[in-house]
């Protein structure tokens, strides 16, 4: 990944591969994730999405990158650890007229996310109305996908008084408060401030990539930083527990744990993951091929929070059952370690997961995306040879600093 | 005998082989990718209701094609998982209407790595226990699909679509169907479908140069075509050309009204499937998508949350194109797609408006190629259908506004599916 500073927090990721059938272009613009802004944020692309001073309806946007071969346009917002992000993307195909399309697809995506439609100094009123409406409907439509209805929940209960948990769609008791005029404004002051990122993965000679876009940004930086500082790492020490009811067939399991908060054993509590609730662990073993009581059970590890998530379909007559089951392996694992083949099976299958990465235009811009946020210089390479030196001691020290902190059942 | 396809404008090649014990090998080559991929595909799946072997004739219960494929993860020893996993590769499997599917995923050992795969899928380990242990665990992946409002409005079309055509059912079954699986019927089915002749092997990855090729072959050669190949009748004559039920509609724990609506063709031998499959991804997104004004009209007045879900259902003796999406009020958004429908069959489908949506299709079916799992799942489909990538490279070609045209005129018979809060 060859990087660009143009200015400060302005930055040009290019990473040239001819190894795809397309180029792959994103414009990430990054804010800690606040409370306060997070409504106002998430509705910004939506907004930016429906048309740009050149591109002003979804006709002309969808003709103009039509034309471009098929060419795909997307902007929306993603929460990734305590960022929340708003991201332009566009994938094309390469062509024989390769240097033209990458330009005009660079160009239309600084257009889309630099040169909004504006009347008034607002957003236009009918694009506004209408994306707070639908934003309403993406904010309650959460519920329609149980499982991870039940994450977020879990995640909100742990997380209550830190930005971790708060939800990056936003929040609909705030859009009554949202107009064209301020959500025009806050978004001005954002771009003027907030990490920008431009990234190209494909057949592109970087040097070319990073003059083009030196020409297209558009954007003068007062160099001021956005104003947000809310508490962090307010872990409680105690074990929350909440059920809710929405007439389920299959209830929904989700748990929260608490690791030490410091990046320092990343790859050691990524392992730990593995061997827990990864492919085939413990839990695959023991709740699902042992006692029969779901089909799916696993964990996610959140790098920025030192946060494992663990989710099952269950019944909800095996609720505690299937908690017990999984705390004591847990505790199993804690008391008497991994073994051998365990941690190697678990370094393994994490160490082609990274390999896998080299091979899929979107996992690469994911891995570095997260390697930037993080502040992370290695490159795949790096991560993987880390990975191949995680001990057992790192693995175990792991799970001894694993702590149950929220539990959220759903039936 | 080996034979290559390539095309300049995908600059992909596809190796076909049909070896001499009955099985078809496919193999995409994909230079400086690091991963491999090898599937073992079977003709086998919840479509096959009825198996004949020789003058026996055996009912399948709903689902088995399924508990089938759950079953062949266990040997006498262990879990095929943990097999794989000391090789550092990982397996997984999925069954559809029409096939079922076991593949791999290794960046070294290929060759091992496959020979486990052809091994463990032509050797069943059934017993009563292991089949009881199961049933706990599939019923709770029928559960789960229970809880997703999306599923559940999609095969509630597909019932009302459908009178006699097994593609209306759930193709894991119904709890009560899996509770009277026994392990005599999973492996009757395993005789009947389980043989070379009705399987194919898909490999995607680098494979470089002609000896990596056949070491592949080699090693699927040694797959013994010794069962008994079943006489398999898939039994759609019966289908009726008019829809079963026109309306549809269930109480979900929903936040907003969904709907699909789908069209129901008459659908003949001689019809050409890729062209079937082509065609009517256009003619979608012309009518439709989102570069329609058809659609900004209707985004506009809130008869469409968001963009158009648009997908082509196909197979042997069925075809069906359906739209989903959710509003407040879809009975007016579905009157409006049918007025839109009457209004393109008046008017004709603008030329190039359809060549403009021809090309954007055409340029994504290229970029699939990225993806080793795009790949090889493209395949699999597919071969159930009986062609390959070069059929619908072919079809793009081949595919007209008239035949856009005519399409419509076809699209009469139609199901609507409701999930209301």
């Amino acid at each position: 990944m060859r990087v660009k500073t143009l200015s400060d927090g302005v930055n040009v990721h290019v990473y040239p591969t001819d190894k795809f059938k397309s180029v792959s272009a994103a414009i990430l613009i990054r804010r800690p994730i606040s409370r306060r802004a997070a409504t106002v944020t998430a509705l910004s692309p939506q907004i930016l999405r429906r048309g740009s001073r050149k591109h002003d309806t979804f006709i002309n946007i969808n003709r103009k990158i039509e034309s471009l071969f098929g060419a795909t346009f997307d902007a929306r917002v993603v929460k990734k650890g305590e960022q929340q992000i708003i991201q332009f993307f566009t994938e094309f195909s390469k062509s024989h007229d390769r240097e033209n399309v990458t330009f005009e697809c660079l160009e239309f995506l600084n257009d889309m996310a630099f040169d909004p439609l504006v009347e008034n100094g607002a957003f236009l009123e009918r694009y506004a109305r209408r994306e707070k409406e639908n934003l309403r409907l993406t904010i309650e439509g959460l519920v329609n996908n149980k499982t991870e209805y039940a994450k977020q929940r879990c995640i909100e209960i742990m997380c209550s008084k830190e930005p971790f948990g708060v939800r990056g769609d936003g929040y609909a008791e705030d859009l009554d408060d949202i107009t064209s005029k301020n959500a025009y404004e806050y978004y001005l002051s954002l771009i003027k401030r907030a990490e920008i990122d431009f990234v190209v993965i494909g057949d592109v000679d970087a040097e070319k990539i990073f003059s083009a876009i030196n020409g297209l940004f558009p954007i003068e930086r007062d160099g001021a930083k956005l104003d947000e500082t809310e508490v962090n790492d307010a872990d409680e020490g105690l074990t929350k527990e909440i059920t809710e009811n929405m007439g389920l067939t299959q209830g929904k399991i989700c748990a929260g744990f608490r690791t030490a908060p410091s990046d320092e054993n990343y790859y050691g509590l990524l392992v730990a993951n593995e061997i827990y609730g990864g492919q085939n662990s413990r839990l695959f073993n023991v709740v699902r091929e042992k006692h029969s009581l779901c089909y799916y059970i696993n964990t996610v590890s959140y790098r920025s929070k030192g946060i494992i998530l663990l989710q099952s379909g269950v019944d909800a007559g095996n609720f505690d059952k299937a908690l017990e089951l999984s705390l004591a392996e847990l505790e199993n694992l804690t008391k008497n370690g991994v073994s051998d083949e365990e941690l190697e099976n678990a370094k393994n299958i994490i160490d082609k997961m990274y390999l896998g990465v080299k091979d899929s235009p979107g996992y690469l811009m994911d891995f570095y995306v997260s390697q930037f946020m993080m502040g992370d210089s290695d490159g795949l390479d790096e991560a993987i040879s880390k990975i191949e030196n995680v001990s057992k001691r790192d693995a175990e020290r792991a799970f001894a600093n694993l702590r149950l902190d929220a539990v959220y059942k759903l039936s | 005998m080996e034979t290559e396809k390539y095309s300049a404008f995908l600059d992909e090649s596809l190796y076909i082989n049909k070896l001499s014990n009955g099985l078809t090998c496919y193999i995409i080559p994909k230079r400086k990718y690091a991963e491999k991929q090898a599937v073992i595909c079977v003709n086998c799946g919840s479509l096959d209701e009825r198996l004949e072997i020789g003058d026996e004739t055996a009912e399948i219960p709903d689902g088995a094609a399924h508990f089938l494929e759950h079953k062949l993860f266990e040997n006498e020893t262990n879990h095929i998982f943990n097999s794989f996993m000391k090789l550092g590769a990982s397996v997984n499997a999925y069954t559809t209407f029409s096939s079922t599917a076991y593949y791999f995923n290794c960046f070294d050992g290929f060759d091992e790595n496959l020979r486990l795969l052809l091994n463990f899928t032509s050797n069943p380990w059934i017993t009563d226990e292991n089949v009881e242990k199961e049933k706990g665990i599939i019923c709770q992946e029928i559960n789960m699909y229970r809880d997703n409002p999306f599923w559940r409005v999609y095969f509630n079309l597909l019932d009302a679509m459908y009178e006699k055509c097994p593609v209306r059912k759930n193709i894991a079954g119904s709890v009560e169907s899996v509770m009277s699986i026994d392990k005599d019927i999973l492996l009757k089915c395993f005789k009947g479908f389980y043989y070379p002749g009705n399987m194919a092997l898909i490999c995607a990855g680098d494979f470089d140069g002609e000896s990596s090729r056949q070491s592949v072959y080699a090693a699927a050669e040694t797959l013994r075509d010794d069962r008994a190949a079943g006489a398999l009748k898939r039994a759609h004559g019966l289908e009726p050309e008019t829809v079963n039920r026109v309306k549809t509609e269930e109480r979900m724990s929903v936040s907003r009204p969904m709907f699909n609506i789908g069209f129901k063709e008459k659908v003949t031998d001689e019809t050409n499937i890729a062209l079937r499959i082509v065609s009517a991804k256009i003619l979608m997104d012309v009518l439709a998508g989102e570069s329609s004004d058809f659609f900004r009209d209707l985004y506009e007045d809130e008869k469409a949350d968001g963009p158009f879900g648009f997908e082509y259902l196909s197979g042997e003796g069925y075809g069906a194109s359906v739209l989903s999406n959710s509003c407040d009020n879809p009975d007016d958004a579905v009157e409006r797609i049918i007025n839109e429908i009457q209004n393109l069959k008046l008017n004709g489908v603008n030329e190039d408006r359809f060549e403009l949506i021809r090309t954007k299709h055409l340029g994504r079916f290229a970029r699939s190629f990225n993806s080793i799992d795009a790949i090889t799942n493209g395949a699999v489909d597919l071969f159930s259908k009986s062609i390959d990538f070069f059929n619908i490279l072919r079809a793009y070609d081949e595919c007209s506004a008239e035949m856009i045209n005519d399409r419509l005129r076809g699209m009469d018979n139609y199901s609507v599916s409701i999930a209301r809060p």
